[in-house]
């Protein structure tokens, strides 16, 4: 937990939005969480250009917006050749709603995804979700984003190829157990 | 009493900021929503210049595009706010703009009925559901709808062109 604080204090979160009231909501929520530093911009063609002057630890972004909407400024940002942009993790805050458009949202490289109406539960839970649990970063021909499949691993028998102490704890336990990134 | 044992292979849970950090933003939230008719302002002016734009040239492109995009702002932010009431009715005109009331003489009337709503609930400031006039309120758009769309379907077909 005290883990977690330290590090949303030493955040650095962009958020693109083209709603002053809506930047407003953001800024004040994620400054109340204690993050270090809240940056905002009101298109995502400024925040592109923000985001090379000084890259941000976590983009918040609507999707509703012009010139450039939410989702076609997740694709450039994944298309970026500076590995570091590239990688930025993304949480889309939107009213759409719909699941084909969270799927479109994930296949544009979207690491999270926040329906409206936005709660100070809802920002904190996405927030740690990808401090907590980052995605690894896939670069295939065809997506680059963090990887869509959730990492979990459901089994609850033994796991007949893991060692007797994975079989016991779970592979997440064993790294932290060795101070490993897990797996 | 021993703890019940985490199932093996089940990712930590995470676990964001709970607590007295969680009240106090919450608390601040309530704070900021009493500024919120002025930070929807600028969405309220833009949601009425579009439709003022469309009123006076219906077939221009832009100024729906822009009607539409201020609505679902409203949609979006309102109960984030505490304006339930405001993102319903702007839900509703999303809706009727989805179906091209805006684009029809027939479908104007409920759009028309939609954008001051907004503008009255906002004016008025009225937070919350809006109580017995909010709930009035709604059941008067929902007539206006139907109203439109029974208009529109009830409206005789375009003979074919001659020739």
């Amino acid at each position: 937990m005290d883990h977690l604080l330290d590090r949303l204090e030493r955040l650095d979160v962009l958020i693109v939005d083209d709603s002053r009231s809506m930047r407003e909501l953001l800024k004040a929520i994620l400054r109340d969480l204690c993050v270090g530093q809240v940056r905002d911009c009101a298109d995502a063609v400024t925040a592109l250009q923000e985001l090379k002057r000084k890259p941000a630890d976590i983009v918040v972004t609507d999707w509703v917006m012009v010139p450039l909407d939410g989702l076609d400024f997740v694709r450039i940002l994944r298309a970026m050749p500076d590995s570091l942009l590239r990688r930025t993790p993304v949480l889309m805050v939107t009213a759409h709603t719909e699941l084909w458009r969270v799927n479109a949202a994930r296949d544009a490289g979207v690491t999270e995804f926040l329906a409206k109406p936005v709660s100070v539960r809802g920002v904190a839970e996405r927030i740690a979700a990808m401090l907590e649990r980052p995605r690894p970063f896939v670069r295939a021909p065809r997506f680059a984003g963090p990887c869509r499949r959730r990492r979990f691993d459901l089994h609850e028998g033994p796991e007949r190829r893991a060692s007797p102490m994975q079989a016991l704890l779970g592979r997440r336990d064993v790294a932290a157990l060795l101070g490993e990134a897990p797996p | 009493m021993s703890l019940p044992r985490r199932r093996p292979g089940l990712p930590r849970l995470v676990r964001p900021p709970r607590g007295a950090r969680i009240a106090a933003a919450e608390s601040n939230l309530a704070a900021l929503a009493a500024d919120y008719p002025a930070l929807a302002a600028e969405t309220l002016a833009e949601l009425r210049a579009a439709w003022a734009e469309i009123g006076a040239d219906p077939a221009a492109p832009g100024p729906h595009a822009r009607l539409f995009r201020a609505a679902h702002t409203l949609k979006g932010e309102g109960t984030s706010f505490g304006y339930p009431l405001a993102s319903a009715v702007a839900a509703s005109l999303c809706l009727v703009l989805e179906r091209g009331h805006a684009r029809d003489p027939l479908g104007r009337p409920a759009v028309e009925a939609h954008v001051a709503a907004l503008g009255a609930i906002l004016d008025a400031r009225l937070a919350g559901g809006g109580g017995e006039l909010g709930a009035r309120l709604m059941l008067a758009l929902r007539d206006r709808v139907a109203n439109g769309a029974a208009a529109l379907r009830a409206r005789p077909e375009a003979p074919p062109p001659a020739g």
